[in-house]
Parts: C-alpha cells; sequence; structure tokens
C-alpha cells in the first residue's frame, strides 16, 4: 500500500499540471476488460494508466465491470463498450460482429497452450491421452481449454473426457490428486504454482503459438480519438512507470496490434469447441 | 490452666477445614468435570467449523475445483493453525485428494481426530478427518478453570477470613477481656472495671459477670466483717480456744489460750498441741485422735473433763476441757476450750475443809447431847414429868436429825473431795440384798410395809465397796419405806442385762412429780418440800447414792408413774469371773 502511494504520487501531480493543458478534449468512452480476475484487482491495475491516458489526451476512459466472461463477451458482442481488452479468440467474434478493431498488443510474448500430466505418469505422448480425463479451467478459456482441445482433435485426432475445474490451479491440483490423467493450462499459470505441485508435474505437449490479448476499438469511435489514445498507451510504454504499469495487464512490451495477428487462429476452428 | 485449644483455634478450624473440603471439592470434582465439558465442548465447535464449511467443500468437489477447495482447507488451518494440525478429505471413492504433500501429524497427547462425512441430502461427497490439537485451548480452559478454582478459594478465604477477624472482634477479644478481669477478682481484685461491651450474649455475660462480682463483693465484706465480729468476741473471750488439725497441729490459739499458757500464738502455731499437756495425757492423745479418725466416735467428744495443763514455763495446772470436732472439706479440725480452774479447785478445797472442819466440830458436842439426853430419857430411870419427857424426846429427835444431816454432810464433802476410798471386794446379790432387807425391816416397820424380795435369786456378784453400797441400799429402801402407802409391801427384785446387774426396788408412793424429776439427784431435793417434815431426810440421800455409784462404775436411775408407782435402780457391772 505504502508502495502504491509513492509510486502513485507523482503520477498524481503529473495529471494535475497537464489536466489545464488539455481540457479542450472533454471526449468520454467506456471501456470494458475480461474478466480474469476479480473486478478490483482489474480496476487497481487499469484505473492508473486510465488515468495516465486521460491526462495525456484530455479523454476519459470509464471503466465498466461484467461479473462473468460471458457476460463480457454477451456485452462485447452487443458492442456496449467503446473500448474493450479481451483475449484472441473474443477479438475474432467481436471483429466479425461489430467491427471492434486490434490496437495494441503485446509484442514480447505469444500466447500457448500446455499438456501436463504427473512427473511419475506413464504417458509420454499426446495419443495415449485418448479417451482419458483431462481438466481444463473453464471450456472456453483461450489458452488452456480452446487451443489445447483444437490441438488435440485437430493435430492428434484423439478424443479426451473434458473436466472443468474453474481454474488453472485446480488444473494441477486435479492432476496432482490423480483426479485427471492431465491438464489444460498455459505456461504462465505454471510457473507460479507452488514448488511442490511444479515439481510433480510434467509438460507433456506445448500448442502452436498465437498473439495475446489485443485492446480493441469500437469503429463507431473517432479515428482521431483511437489514434490519441494508442498514441498515449505507446509513449506510456516508452516510460519506466508506464512500462511497470502496463506490464500488469499484462503488456510487457507494448505495441501495434491488427487483426492478421490473430488470422491464425481461424484456422483453428476455434468455434467447434466453444461452449455457448 | 493451660489451654491446648482455645476459643480462636476452635473458630478457625471450621474454616480451615471448610476451604480444606472446598479445595478438595474444585479440584476432585468440578475441575476434572469442567475439563471434561470444555473438551466436549471443543470436538463439538470444531464439528460446527467442519459443518459451516461442508457446504462450500460439497460445492467445490462438484465443481472439480481443487484450487478453491485447498485454499478453503489452507486457509482453514491458517485460520485455525493453533488447532488444524492435519485435514484429510477423501472423495466419494475413498481417493485422497487433499493433502498432496502433507503428512499426518505425530500423535500426542493432546491431539483429537475427528472424523466427518461430508454429505448432503443422504449424498455422501467426502469424508474427511480432522487431527485437531486441543493444547491451547486445554491450557486457555485449564487457565480460567483454574482461575476460578482460585479466585473461588481466595473468595471463600477472604470470607472465612473476615468472619474469623470479625468472630475475633466480637467473641475472642471481649471474653479474653473478661478472662483479664475475671483473673483480677481470683487475685482478690474486685475493683477491676469490667469492659464495655455490645448488647450481644457476651455482653450479658459480662454484666452477669458484674453483678456476681457486686454480690461476691457484698458476700465477702459481710464474710469479713462477720470474722471480725467473731474475732472480737474470741479476742475477748477469758477461756483459752486452741483448734488443732488431725495430726494435733495447733491451727488457732485465741488471747485467752496466749494468757492461760503464757505462750503467744506464734510460738505455737504450726506446733504440735501436746506441747500443752501433760506426759501422760499427750501419750494417749495421737490415740483418741487416730481412733476418731477411724470411727467418729470418741468418750472424750462433747463432754466436759479435767485434767492438767502445762504452761510455757512448764508449770502444771487444772483445766476444764470440752473437745469438739468439725469436719470441713474432708478435713478433721478440733476445737478445745479450756479453762484455767486453779482458783476454783482451791475454793472448792477450802469449802470441803470447811465442811468437813464445821461438821466435825459440830458433831462432837453434838454426840455428847445425845449421849446426855439418852441416859437422862432412858438410863436414869427417872420419873420425869409428861411435860418434860415430851420435850426431852422433841430434843432427843432433832439431834438425831442434827447428826444424820451432818454425816450426811460429811459424806458428800469427801465424796466431792475425793477423801473417801473404797475398799472393794466381791459380793454375792443375793445374801447381799436380804442382808439389806433385814437390817432396814424395822424402819418398814414403822412405815407400816415391808420389804418383799419378789425375784432375788441370782449368782451374780459385784466388786464393789460392801458398806458402800449398803448405804445406797438402805438410802433407797428407806425412801421407797417413806412413800409407799400403808400396808402395801415394797418390792425388791434384781434384773441382768448386758452384763450388767441391776437392783430395783419398786413402791407404790404417789410417784414423783414431773417437776422434780430432772433435779431429784441434786443436793437437798425431795419431791414435795413440804412433805418433807411428815418423811423426814435431809435431801442429801439420792445425790450421795448417785456419786457412790458413779464411783463403782455403775449408773442410777427411776422409772416412775405419777399417782401410782416408782422404782428406784442402779446398776454395777458382774464381775463373775471365778
Amino acid at each position: 500500500m505504502y508502495k502504491t502511494t509513492i509510486f502513485l504520487l507523482p503520477v498524481f501531480l503529473l495529471s494535475l499540471f497537464s489536466l489545464h493543458a488539455q481540457a479542450e478534449n472533454k471526449a468520454v468512452y467506456t471501456i470494458g476488460i475480461v474478466p480474469q480476475f476479480e473486478i478490483r484487482h482489474i480496476r487497481k491495475i487499469w484505473n492508473p494508466i486510465l488515468n495516465e491516458i486521460k491526462r495525456s489526451t484530455g479523454i476519459t476512459l470509464k471503466l465498466v465491470g461484467s461479473p462473468t466472461i460471458p457476460d463480457f463477451e454477451n456485452e462485447v458482442l452487443a458492442g456496449n463498450f467503446d473500448f474493450a481488452y479481451m483475449n484472441p479468440y473474443q477479438i475474432l467474434l467481436a471483429q466479425k460482429s461489430q467491427g471492434y478493431t486490434p490496437i495494441v498488443r503485446d509484442n514480447g510474448r505469444k500466447l500457448h497452450g500446455i499438456i501436463t500430466v504427473r512427473k511419475d505418469s506413464n504417458i509420454t505422448s499426446v495419443k495415449e491421452l485418448d479417451g482419458k480425463k483431462v481438466a481444463f479451467p473453464s471450456p472456453n478459456a483461450l489458452g488452456a481449454s480452446l487451443l489445447v482441445r483444437a490441438d488435440l482433435q485437430n493435430t492428434y485426432d484423439i478424443k479426451v473426457q473434458p473436466v472443468y475445474v474453474k481454474t488453472h490451479s485446480s488444473v494441477y491440483l486435479n492432476v496432482v490428486v490423480k483426479q485427471t490423467t492431465a491438464g489444460g493450462a498455459v505456461q504462465k499459470t505454471l510457473n507460479q504454482q507452488k514448488e511442490n505441485i511444479k515439481a510433480a508435474l510434467r509438460v507433456l505437449h506445448r500448442t502452436p503459438k498465437v498473439a495475446p490479448h489485443p485492446l480493441a476499438a469500437h469503429s463507431r469511435i473517432p479515428t482521431s480519438d483511437v489514434k490519441k489514445i494508442k498514441q498515449a498507451l505507446l509513449e506510456l510504454g516508452e516510460n519506466k512507470i508506464g512500462k511497470s504499469l502496463l506490464a500488469k495487464i499484462p503488456m510487457k512490451k507494448i505495441g501495434d496490434a491488427s487483426m492478421e495477428d490473430y488470422f491464425p487462429l481461424y484456422k483453428l476452428n476455434l468455434e467447434k469447441f466453444i461452449s455457448k | 490452666m493451660s489451654i491446648k485449644f482455645g476459643i480462636r483455634e476452635k473458630l478457625l478450624a471450621p474454616l480451615i477445614i471448610g476451604l480444606a473440603v472446598i479445595i478438595c471439592i474444585l479440584f476432585l470434582f468440578v475441575q476434572p468435570t469442567q475439563f471434561k465439558k470444555a473438551k466436549q465442548q471443543f470436538i463439538e465447535s470444531q464439528t460446527n467449523i467442519i459443518k459451516t464449511l461442508s457446504p462450500s467443500i460439497i460445492s467445490n468437489i462438484l465443481a472439480n475445483d481443487l484450487a478453491e477447495l485447498h485454499r478453503i482447507f489452507e486457509n482453514s488451518q491458517l485460520i485455525h493453525k493453533d488447532e488444524w494440525l492435519y485435514i484429510k478429505l477423501l472423495d466419494q471413492e475413498k481417493k485422497q485428494i487433499y493433502p498432496i504433500f502433507t503428512s499426518k501429524p505425530e500423535t500426542s497427547d493432546t491431539l483429537i481426530k475427528i472424523n466427518f462425512t461430508i454429505e448432503e441430502n443422504l449424498e455422501v461427497f467426502g469424508y474427511l478427518t480432522l487431527h485437531t490439537d486441543w493444547k491451547k485451548t486445554k491450557e486457555k480452559e485449564l487457565k480460567s478453570i483454574r482461575e476460578i478454582n482460585f479466585s473461588s478459594i481466595l473468595l471463600f478465604f477472604l470470607i472465612a477470613f473476615t468472619s474469623f477477624i470479625l468472630q475475633t472482634k466480637w467473641i475472642y477479644t471481649p471474653i479474653l477481656k473478661l478472662k483479664e478481669v475475671t483473673s483480677q477478682f481470683s487475685l482478690g481484685n474486685y475493683s477491676e472495671n469490667l469492659p464495655t461491651i455490645t448488647q450481644d450474649e457476651v455482653g450479658l455475660l459480662s454484666s452477669s459477670i458484674e453483678q456476681m462480682r457486686d454480690k461476691i463483693q457484698n458476700t465477702m465484706n459481710e464474710l469479713i466483717d462477720g470474722e471480725q465480729k467473731q474475732r472480737a468476741i474470741l479476742d475477748s473471750v477469758p477461756d483459752a480456744i486452741i483448734t488443732i488439725d488431725d495430726k494435733g497441729i495447733i491451727q488457732s490459739f485465741n488471747p485467752g489460750a496466749e494468757n492461760t499458757f503464757h505462750y503467744m500464738a506464734s510460738e505455737v502455731i504450726e506446733k504440735n498441741v501436746t506441747k500443752l499437756m501433760t506426759p501422760e495425757f499427750a501419750a494417749h492423745h495421737d490415740d483418741y485422735i487416730q481412733n476418731y479418725k477411724m470411727t467418729h466416735k470418741s468418750q472424750i467428744i462433747g463432754l466436759q473433763r479435767e485434767l492438767y495443763g502445762v504452761t510455757k514455763y512448764g508449770e502444771q495446772f487444772p483445766i476444764e476441757l470440752t473437745i469438739n470436732a468439725k469436719t470441713i472439706k474432708g478435713k478433721t479440725l478440733f476445737t478445745g476450750v479450756l479453762r484455767d480452774i486453779t482458783e476454783r479447785k482451791k475454793v472448792d478445797r477450802l469449802k470441803s475443809e470447811f465442811v468437813s472442819t464445821v461438821s466435825h466440830e459440830l458433831r462432837t458436842p453434838l454426840t455428847a447431847i445425845k449421849g446426855s439426853l439418852d441416859i437422862i430419857t432412858n438410863g436414869l430411870n427417872l420419873e420425869l414429868p409428861e411435860q418434860a419427857s415430851s420435850m426431852l424426846d422433841v430434843a432427843s429427835r432433832n439431834v438425831e436429825r442434827l447428826l444424820t444431816l451432818i454425816n450426811d454432810i460429811l459424806d458428800v464433802s469427801k465424796l466431792e473431795s475425793g477423801e473417801i476410798n473404797f475398799l472393794l471386794e466381791d459380793i454375792k446379790i443375793n445374801s447381799f440384798i436380804e442382808d439389806c432387807i433385814e437390817l432396814n425391816q424395822e424402819y418398814a416397820k414403822k412405815h407400816k410395809t415391808k420389804f418383799v424380795c419378789t425375784q432375788c435369786e441370782n449368782d451374780a456378784v459385784v466388786n464393789a465397796d460392801k458398806d458402800r453400797l449398803t448405804q445406797v441400799m438402805s438410802n433407797l429402801l428407806s425412801n421407797a419405806a417413806k412413800y409407799s402407802p400403808s400396808d402395801v409391801p415394797v418390792e425388791i427384785f434384781t434384773t441382768i442385762h448386758a452384763k450388767k446387774l441391776r437392783i430395783n426396788i419398786k413402791d407404790y408412793g404417789p410417784g414423783i412429780p414431773e417437776e422434780f424429776q430432772s433435779v431429784l439427784f441434786e443436793k437437798f431435793t425431795q419431791s414435795d418440800s413440804g412433805d418433807t417434815r411428815k418423811v423426814g431426810g435431809t435431801g442429801l440421800g439420792l445425790s450421795i447414792s448417785k456419786m457412790i455409784i458413779e464411783k463403782l462404775g455403775g449408773s442410777i436411775g427411776f422409772d416412775t408413774i405419777v399417782g401410782k408407782e416408782t422404782t428406784f435402780y442402779f446398776e454395777l457391772p458382774i464381775n463373775n469371773e471365778q
């Protein structure tokens, strides 16, 4: 808390100075964030960034929360948000229905799913998972569920019994306590597990990589404002304080995003694996 | 008297016993029960926690959300980190889903294992086992139980101590004060004031003691007054009054005794009384006392006796002594009242000498006169005128009377002064009575009666002076003849009882009037003074007879029925040894 205050103080002071300079642009837009985390956590990450955007552009971005991922998806597909931060599969749907366009994304990494088994498991190839119970966080989780299930079917042509266990941590625990033979997840969450969990698991397979979550703008937003915001974010990525703010989204290395980044996803026929 | 357990100790005893009982009850009964209850409550509370967790456990099992399940258990374990040492959750197929890596804790005394089935609407979702350590709770409970126990004991102790202090203040201290004051009473100090005490029983006791003190004080004053009066009387009495104990040690010696014996009281008190006695009497004195102590009977108690005392200077003098014995609190005290009778003896002797001299001097001329008169009337055969003859007869009778009187007075005088010597011999009573009757039969004839021996046949023998005994018989027979009616015989008979011989002389005369009965044996007494002339006599006969019989170791007496009869008798010890 103390650290945060120290950290935010200069940002706050800077905002006070710039308010006067940018007073002429009084546009207000809504922004929706995919609720991968708790809303409080999301606000904690995004509010400082939105304040920075307002300071440098004068445009106010108002954070609108969605209780669940399906709610968020519905609102996106209904075009309720002016701006939205969503997963790569959702941008495919959003672009198609509302003409959302990606403006920035993390250029430092790519998203891929992993399949974990117990370290002492006698499973040595993905094929052996045929007919077995495999844990996933949720049906529509992109990296952990959609990419993995699409890969299993498309590449290996096997069918597994999916067990949805809500979270990545549950996936790992289900594998460790042998409730399921394997589990779909992403490398990042595996790295966040406790050492003994990590030590009990082994990565059996990694899916092909896709671009990570973009921030997209609705087609109704004036291009000038979209540009200003994009510019403001890119500038933020250039200074140290701004970079650390963005890293929490996570966007370690912010850069341009375009619809082309997400075209490979089409090939995966993910809609087959979406649970409506 | 030394006190072993005082009131304070007795007041303290129930409090200490009560305290001990409370401690025993608390530690033997209350504490284990509370402890057991606390354990039961702990188990219930733990079970209740699991119950509240149960719905979310079920939800997460159903959602396969092991992460949330783990988070719940980890959080719970964190919350209950002191108790929840280990939780194990098995799924429906009894496959362990929690924990993954933690192993069971080592068992300990305070570890409680609770098995709980996770179920809802009779559907079982899993089996939970909780190893919970109630060490901290136990310690906390124990501490609280101990605090309660300690508080109870402290409270009781405070109440007991306060009660003890108050009891000491209200009961013990006043009693102690009373004791101090009453101790002063026992030392004779009655002026000590009693403490002012509260209006309770102790206060009542105090006022009772005060009343008692006043009464004792009054009684003491009265006693002291009485004692002083008695002492004044004792001091002013000319007689010697001496008190001795049963060992013959002198306890008191009044001023009269000081004058009599010329000793100061301080010189003889606590000394043996025998130093005041002649050696002959002193030799028997201890025996008298011992005999009295053994039998409580004595020949000398209450009797007046004459004996000799010894002064400080060794002079012997006659005394008249009366001894009385009194037993007070088991101790016998003998009080002797003594009178110096030296003067009286001297006067008696002078009187006797005078009487004897006078009598002798009278008797000689009277004998001459009597002889002359006898010669004139009988020896010379003179023809005397009838008037002269009558006058000579009167003169002769009066001379005879006078001689008898003088002889009797001489006898009394000799008997009283002890000048008569008895010539003791064995006398056969049978013949002795016959002789006496014969000797006095003439006299009976003169009084128109006769002596008849109605029962005289026995062979008793008495040791006596025959002449003096004859004198007694003659006196009694002549008296009987004098008072017997005409032609009625005087009866003489003997009886023997308890080795004593009794000789009875019975007449059927007028009897002895009641007023004379008590003085009959005194000198110059006759039953009817007015009758003296008619019956004659000096009035000394019975007195002389009494003295003679008593000197012979016997006794004399009479039975009479006024207007009907009189029996005089005397008793003597029988001496029939041969």
